[in-house]
C-alpha cells in the first residue's frame, strides 16, 4: 500500500497544474512529462534490461510517420495510429534487437544509431509515402483526430500515458520478467546459468520499449501538426530519452520523471530567460548543468534524495 | 518508501517554485496610467515626408486611407512629447545548426529598429522595443518560446528562419490571436493553412522555379528572341528533384511553346565525369540550359562544356544553388563569366536602380556590426521594416500599445492592408499583404549574371545593373 503513495501523489500533483499554470508553462511541462514518458520508454531497454541504446529516436519517428501517414492518407485517426505506429516499432525494435544483440552491449549502441540515420534516409527518399524532405503536414483538426486547442489537454493526455508507462515500470520491477531483465543487466552470465535465455528477454524488452517510444512519436507530431525525417530522426531525441534517465535514476520507476523535470524545464525556462540576451548562453549554462549534476548525484536524482533520507532517518 | 515520499514532494515543490516563478513574472502587467493636468493635442502630418540626407517615404498603408492622418495625442504638459513604445517579439535560431543565418537576420531587424528609434523613417513615429528569443533551431522550442514571448507582452512576432521551426510557431502564434510575420522561410504550406494570423514577405519556395522561367520569357520578349528548346540538368537529391520539377510545371504555364529536349540527373556526390552528358547536349544544341546543382558538380559542367567547346545560349543556375556562389567564380576564374545565376541577394543591387537610395542602410549595417549586409539581413530589415509601417498604421487608428490584446487585432487589421511600393534594399516591387492567402506576391529571386567575375543583376529588368549579355557568347568569341 505504502509503495503506492509516492506515484499517487507525484501524479495528482502534476494532474492539478495546469489548473494554477499559464499556456507558456504548461506547455514546458508537457514537453517535461512528453520526454519522462519517452524516457521510461527507454529505461525498460536502457534501465532495466541494461542494454544501451543511443537510436531510440527511430522508434519515435516510425511512431510519429506512421499516425500520421494513415490520418492523412487514409483517414485513420491517430488514436488508432499510434497503436499501429507502436506495434511496427516494436517489430523493428525487435529485429534489430535480434540482428545486434548477439554482439554485445557496445554493438547494439552502435547499431540503433546506425539505425536511426537508417531510418532518417529511408524516410527522405520514400517521397510518395513520406513527403520526403518536406514531409507531412496536418491543417489542424479536432480531438478526434488527437489534435487540441490548449496546452494543458496535450498535457494531460502524456501525463496518462506516464501513469501507464510508470505504472508498467513498477511491475517490471517486481515480476518475475522484470526480474529476469534485471538479472541479465547485472550479470549475464549468471542468468544464463540460472535457465535464464538472455537473447529472448533482450529482444522482447527492445520490442517493449520500441512499442511504448513510438506511442511518444505520435503525440510529438500531433502536437506539433508534422512530421519531418530531420525533426524527429534526430540524434538529439535518442540523447535526451537516456538522459532524462540516466540522471534520474535508471534502475528506479520514477527515474525518468525526476530526470525529465530537472533537464527539460532547465533547458527551456534558462532559454526563455537568456536566449535572447546573450547569444549562447543559454546553452552554456544548460551545459554546465547536465556536466555538474552527475557529479553530486551520481546514481541518478532518485537514489540521492533516497541516500539523503536514510542518512537522516 | 519515504524516499518515494520525499521525492514526490521535491518535484512537486521544484514545479511548485517555477510554476510561482512564471505566474509572477508571465503576465502581461496591466497598464495604469497616472494623468495630471492634460491637454489634448491634434496635429496633422503628411505620410510622405522627405528629410535631408534620409530618403523619401511613400507608403500606402491602405487604398481606403488618404494620405493625410489626423492623429489625437494625449500628452503630460511637462514632459516632452514621447514615443509610443511597442514591443516586437523575434523569434530566431540564435544557437543549433540555423544559428549563423538567424543571427543574420537579427541583425537586419535590429538595424530597423535602431533606424525607427533614431527616427530615420519620419513617417514611422514610435519607439521599437526587440524582444528576441532563440529557437535553439528546434521547432519544439520555437513553439514554446512564441508563448514565451506572447506572456512578455509582444504586439508582433517575427520568425523563424527554418520552415520547420516556423510552422509550428506560427500555429501557435495563429491560434493566441498574435500576428506572427513570416521574413524568411519558403515553405509553401506556411501560407496555405488560411493562418489569419500569418503574413509573409518574402518569396516562397516554388517561386523560385517561376522566376527562371519568367527571366526567359522577360528577356525573349525584351531581346527579340526565340529561346525555347530547353535541357534541365540537377542532382538527384530532393533540392534538384524538387525545384526542376517545379521549372517543368512553370514552362507548361508560362511557356507553352517551350521543348524540353533532354532531362539528365545525376549524384552530385559521387558525380566525377559529366563528358558524357555534354556531349549528348551538343549533339542536341538546345538553346538554354537550365542546371540545379551544388557547387563542386556545376563547376565540373562549365569545365566539361569548355572542354568540349560547347555552350548554350544561356546557361542558368537554379536555385541559388552552386553557381550563386562566390566559390564558383573563384574556381571558374574566366569560364564563369556569362553564367546566369539566381542568387537571393548581392551587394551588386545596392547600385539597381530603386534600391541604391537605399544605400545608406547598408552603410550604417557596416559601422554597427563591421562586416557586409547580407541577403538575409537586406531580407529581414524590409520585412521589419514592412510591420513597423503597420504598426505605425495600427497606432494611427487609434490602438493602445498598452492594450496588448486590442493592439495585436488592429495590428492584424493593419496588416492585412498593408501595401508598401518602395521596399528597402530588396528588388521587390512592393510589399503586399492584401492578398488573400497574406503572401507578398511581389516577392521574387533575383537572378545575376556573371561578368567581369562578380554577380550582376540582370533580372527583375527594372532592378537590373547592367544589361545581360542574351544570348551569351560561345568559347571561341570571348
Amino acid at each position: 500500500m505504502r509503495e503506492v503513495i509516492a506515484p499517487t501523489i507525484t501524479l495528482v500533483t502534476l494532474a492539478v497544474l495546469p489548473f494554477f499554470s499559464t499556456d507558456y508553462l504548461t506547455t514546458v511541462l508537457f514537453q517535461a512529462l512528453l520526454w519522462a514518458y519517452l524516457g521510461s520508454s527507454w529505461n525498460i531497454l536502457g534501465g532495466f534490461t541494461g542494454q544501451f541504446s543511443l537510436g531510440h529516436a527511430a522508434f519515435l519517428g516510425i511512431g510519429a510517420y506512421s499516425s500520421m501517414i494513415l490520418l492523412s492518407a487514409y483517414g485513420v485517426t491517430p488514436w488508432i495510429g499510434m497503436i499501429v505506429g507502436g506495434g511496427l516499432a516494436a517489430l523493428v525494435g525487435a529485429a534489430i534487437g535480434l540482428i545486434s544483440m548477439r554482439l554485445g552491449t557496445v554493438f547494439f549502441a552502435l547499431a540503433t544509431i546506425a539505425l536511426a540515420e537508417m531510418m532518417k534516409l529511408v524516410f527522405l527518399y520514400l517521397r510518395p509515402i513520406t513527403g520526403g524532405p518536406l514531409g507531412i503536414v496536418l491543417a489542424g483538426g479536432d480531438p478526434t483526430t488527437m489534435v487540441f486547442s490548449s496546452p494543458s489537454h496535450y498535457y494531460w493526455l502524456t501525463l496518462g500515458l506516464l501513469a501507464s508507462i510508470i505504472g508498467f515500470s513498477y511491475w517490471l520491477k517486481r515480476s518475475k520478467f522484470g526480474l529476469n531483465l534485471q538479472a541479465i543487466r547485472d550479470d549475464e552470465d549468471a542468468a544464463k546459468s540460472l535457465g535464464i535465455n538472455p537473447l529472448r528477454h533482450k529482444v522482447a524488452a527492445s520490442g517493449i520499449s520500441a512499442f511504448f517510444t513510438a506511442i511518444g512519436g505520435t503525440i510529438m507530431a500531433q502536437w506539433l501538426l508534422y512530421v519531418r525525417p530531420d525533426v524527429v530522426f534526430k540524434i538529439d531525441h535518442s540523447i535526451l530519452m537516456a538522459v532524462t534517465a540516466i540522471i534520474g535514476g535508471p534502475y528506479h520507476p520514477l527515474g525518468p520523471l525526476l530526470g525529465s523535470l530537472l533537464v527539460v524545464p532547465a533547458s527551456l525556462i534558462i532559454n526563455s530567460l537568456l536566449g535572447g540576451k546573450v547569444i549562447g548562453l543559454n546553452v552554456m549554462v544548460y551545459g554546465f548543468l547536465l556536466i555538474i549534476s552527475p557529479v553530486f548525484m551520481r546514481e541518478g536524482i532518485y537514489p540521492w534524495i533516497r541516500d539523503k533520507l536514510v542518512r537522516i532517518r | 518508501m519515504k524516499a518515494g515520499v520525499v521525492a514526490a514532494v521535491v518535484i512537486a515543490l521544484i514545479v511548485g517554485v517555477a510554476a510561482g516563478y512564471f505566474i509572477g513574472a508571465g503576465a502581461v502587467p496591466a497598464a495604469t496610467v497616472t494623468e495630471t493636468s492634460v491637454i489634448t493635442q491634434v496635429s496633422t502630418i503628411t505620410e510622405t515626408v522627405g528629410a535631408e540626407g534620409v530618403v523619401t517615404e511613400t507608403v500606402t498603408v491602405t487604398e481606403t486611407q488618404v494620405q493625410t492622418v489626423t492623429v489625437t495625442e494625449t500628452q503630460v504638459v511637462t514632459a516632452a512629447p514621447e514615443k509610443p513604445v511597442v514591443k516586437l517579439g523575434i523569434l530566431l535560431p540564435l544557437t543549433g545548426g540555423a544559428a549563423e543565418s538567424g543571427q543574420e537576420d537579427l541583425r537586419g531587424i535590429q538595424l530597423l529598429a535602431k533606424h525607427v528609434n533614431e527616427g530615420r523613417f519620419p513617417n514611422l513615429r514610435f519607439r521599437l522595443e526587440l524582444v528576441i528569443a532563440d529557437t535553439q533551431s528546434k521547432p519544439e522550442v520555437g513553439s514554446v518560446e512564441v508563448r514565451n514571448l506572447e506572456a512578455q507582452g509582444v504586439v508582433a512576432i517575427i520568425g523563424a528562419y527554418q520552415s520547420s521551426v516556423t510552422y509550428p510557431s506560427a500555429n501557435v502564434a495563429n491560434e493566441l490571436k498574435l500576428p506572427f510575420i513570416v521574413t524568411e522561410a519558403i515553405a509553401d504550406k506556411i501560407t496555405e493553412q488560411g493562418w489569419e494570423y500569418v503574413f509573409r514577405t518574402n518569396p516562397k519556395a516554388s517561386w523560385y522555379a517561376r522566376d527562371v522561367v519568367k527571366m526567359i520569357v522577360d528577356f525573349n520578349e525584351k531581346f527579340g528572341t526565340n529561346f525555347k528548346t530547353i535541357a534541365l540538368i540537377y542532382e538527384n537529391t530532393d533540392f534538384g528533384v524538387s525545384t526542376t520539377e517545379g521549372i517543368k510545371e512553370w514552362l507548361q504555364e508560362l511557356m507553352p511553346d517551350a521543348q524540353i529536349v533532354h532531362e539528365e540527373s545525376y549524384p552530385f556526390e559521387t558525380i566525377t565525369s559529366m563528358d558524357e552528358m555534354v556531349a549528348t547536349l551538343k549533339a542536341l544544341n538546345p538553346d538554354i540550359v537550365i542546371h540545379t546543382g551544388y557547387l563542386r558538380d556545376t563547376v565540373l559542367f562549365v569545365q566539361t562544356l569548355k572542354k568540349l567547346d560547347w555552350y548554350p545560349k544561356a546557361y542558368i543556375g537554379a536555385g541559388a544553388g552552386g553557381q550563386a556562389r562566390i566559390e564558383f567564380i573563384e574556381q571558374l576564374g574566366v569560364d564563369a563569366e556569362f553564367v546566369f545565376a539566381q542568387t537571393e541577394w548581392q551587394p551588386d543591387l545596392l547600385e539597381a536602380p530603386g534600391i541604391s537610395k537605399w544605400r545608406w542602410v547598408a552603410e550604417d549595417y557596416e559601422n554597427e556590426f563591421n562586416r557586409p549586409m547580407t541577403g538575409s539581413s537586406a531580407m529581414n530589415y524590409a520585412g521589419a521594416y514592412a510591420v513597423a509601417v503597420a504598426i505605425q498604421a495600427a497606432l494611427d487608428a487609434g490602438a493602445d500599445p498598452n492594450d496588448v490584446r486590442g493592439f495585436r487585432e488592429a495590428l492584424r487589421e493593419a496588416l492585412s492592408k498593408t501595401v508598401i511600393e518602395d521596399v528597402p534594399l530588396v528588388p521587390w516591387e512592393k510589399i503586399d499583404l492584401t492578398t488573400e492567402d497574406r503572401q507578398n506576391p511581389y516577392a521574387v529571386i533575383p537572378i545575376a549574371q556573371i561578368r567581369d567575375g562578380t554577380f550582376k543583376i540582370v533580372w527583375p529588368i527594372g532592378f537590373a545593373t547592367i544589361d545581360p549579355a542574351w544570348p551569351s557568347p560561345a568559347w571561341g568569341e570571348r
